[in-house]
């Protein structure tokens, strides 16, 4: 068995995806288990002990002769080196957790008709093909500003067909001793950066919190950050004591495992930071914002506490620092918070002085794990849901239609409006955009075929979602459903 | 968007001169691969530039990288 990954994504994917990797190893202890990453992330792998060979894509290199020399052909032999390379492996099993269209393409044609193919790939005729449902959730489902609520780590690990146990969250090192950071005082570890400005907070926020973790904080705090980053930790440093020590820029991945393991607690926005932590057993705080889906993302250490806000003036430097004091006692939370509970079906469970929405993650829930489908309480979801059901009829009738070549033109076309009225109300009312995402998914899915098969399956698809819409929608009644909805007549 | 120098002289590309660099690479690109489907259908060849074309979108970033993949049948 020889197995490639694809994980093009950034270092916090490919930290967050060790776990899965280390399963993986675990599953199939002989195999042979590649790696494909970026050049500008390889030293992501530093700490990963469970895979045999790292391959590189070097976006830089293949991209020079389009750049120094206008020549487009001596990128295209670039790439097709790396290809043929891939090629010649000739795996057994493929599995991509990059979810993108570059690596769709990648996969492809890194396949050859034997290799078994998870995560995105490409049918024969270049349309997407998500041949898993776990990728299919993902394409469906996660990202920022969608009602996703697994982690990423879980959702890697389903896509790769493996159960995470606690020893999957491990390291090269163990990171057993103290390190050169400690000096005997317990210390609390900041994270100031991350990969994009808009994930963290101002400077100006972070000296405010600084400043209040120094007074209520008898320990040490160690700030860390990136080498750009340095100009930004020196103007927080301003009139701080020596209980903080500025590392930012001074430390490198091998540093930060250790340093981290020993800390009492990590803060930190949204980046790799928390996923180190996460590998090494370490609770964290995050500071999250709309930027992100933390649900998603967050720190996945059990007890790692999410303190979120649409943006940073809402986050209170002492709500931070008393969190993070209530977490190093093991106290429960002050405020509002959202807590990392192992075992729960979703990756943080708000507490009591949150007030969530919940009708789209249930409705997820709903769709792909077989829970019951959430009451509609809001005449808007209900209107959106009688639309859908209106659409699904007219689509019906229209594809019966396609058969006839005098009327397929047309029916075509309203098949293709069809799936753009969708698309407008999950925009016009965003709690049934899980729906409308699942089904048009399971559109995207549909493999190359005949018209006829086409027809059929399609025919299928859309009976699918009437017994979906079915929940709440009055089928037996097609005449008063095409002809208003009832909400609208509540609603005068 | 990645850093990329002119081997050249070793002077940095100013962000504005590299991305009309890429947007015109990738329109070539384009019109390369939809000629090829055309006559040939989607070949091996298709695909090698479709890994290129979506290597330099990642880097316009102006596509969703993770979902800008497909319409349905």
């Amino acid at each position: 068995m020889k197995i490639l990954v694809t994980q093009l994504a950034r270092l916090g994917d490919i930290f967050l995806s060790y776990p899965s990797i280390n399963a993986l190893r675990r599953k199939y202890p002989d195999a042979e288990i590649h790696l494909l990453v970026r050049e500008k992330f390889r030293w992501g792998l530093s700490e990963l002990h469970s895979y045999d060979r790292a391959w590189i894509f070097n976006s830089k290199e293949i991209l020079r002769p389009i750049v120094a020399e206008k020549n487009n052909d001596n990128s295209l032999e670039l790439v097709d080196d790396l290809l043929s390379a891939l090629q010649s492996e000739e795996y057994t099993n493929i599995i991509n957790l990059s979810y993108s269209p570059l690596s769709s393409y990648l996969v492809h044609s890194i396949a050859s008709e034997n290799t078994q193919v998870v995560g995105y790939t490409r049918y024969s005729d270049g349309y997407l093909s998500i041949p898993d449902d776990t990728s299919a959730y993902f394409y469906a489902q996660v990202g920022v500003g969608r009602s996703n609520r697994v982690h990423l780590a879980d959702i890697f690990a389903a896509t790769i067909g493996v159960e995470l146990e606690d020893q999957d969250w491990s390291t090269r090192h163990e990171y057993e001793t103290k390190n050169r950071y400690n000096e005997d005082k317990r210390y609390i570890v900041v994270h100031i950066g991350a990969s994009q400005t808009h994930k963290t907070l101002t400077v100006f926020k972070w000296r405010q919190i600084l400043k209040n973790l120094v007074k209520n904080w008898e320990g040490k705090v160690v700030l860390i950050g990136a080498e750009n980053e340095r100009a930004s930790s020196d103007h927080m440093m301003n009139g701080l004591d020596e209980s903080v020590t500025n590392l930012v820029g001074r430390t490198t991945v091998g540093d930060l495992f250790p340093l981290i393991r020993n800390s009492e607690l990590l803060i930190g926005p949204d980046s790799m930071a928390l996923h180190v932590a996460s590998l090494v057993g370490v609770r964290a705080l995050n500071l999250s914002m709309a930027t992100v889906n933390f649900y998603e993302t967050g720190p996945y250490a059990d007890g790692s506490r999410v303190i979120f806000e649409d943006d940073e003036t809402l986050i209170a430097s002492d709500r931070v620092v008393d969190e993070a004091l209530a977490m190093i006692q093991r106290n429960p939370a002050k405020y509002g918070i959202y807590e990392r509970v192992v075992g729960s079906d979703v990756s943080f469970v708000a507490n009591d002085r949150v007030v969530t929405k919940d009708f789209s993650w249930n409705l997820i829930k709903a769709l792909y794990m077989g829970s019951d489908f959430p009451v509609i309480d809001d005449v808007n979801i209900l209107r959106a849901v009688e639309r859908l059901g209106q659409m699904t009829l007219v689509a019906c009738e229209q594809i019966e239609l396609i058969r006839d070549p005098e009327r397929r033109q047309t029916a075509m076309r309203i098949l293709e409006q069809s799936d753009e009225i969708f698309r407008k109300v999950s925009l016009l009312v965003p709690e049934v955009e899980p729906m409308v995402n699942w089904f048009l998914t399971e559109k995207t899915r549909m493999p190359p075929m005949g018209l006829e098969q086409v027809i059929n399956e399609t025919y299928d698809l859309y009976k699918r979602i009437e017994l979906v819409l079915s929940v709440y929608v009055n089928f037996e009644h097609k005449e008063k459903l095409l002809g208003g909805s009832d909400a609208d007549h509540e609603m005068g | 968007m990645q850093n990329i120098k002119k081997p050249t002289n070793g002077d940095e590309m100013n962000k504005q001169e590299l991305e009309s660099h890429l947007i015109f690479a990738l329109k070539r690109l384009e019109e390369s691969s939809e000629q090829i489907i055309k006559t040939r259908g989607y070949t091996n060849e298709v695909e090698k530039v479709k890994v290129l074309e979506e290597l330099i979108k990642e880097q316009l970033s102006y596509e969703n990288t993770r979902n800008s993949t497909s319409s349905s049948r």
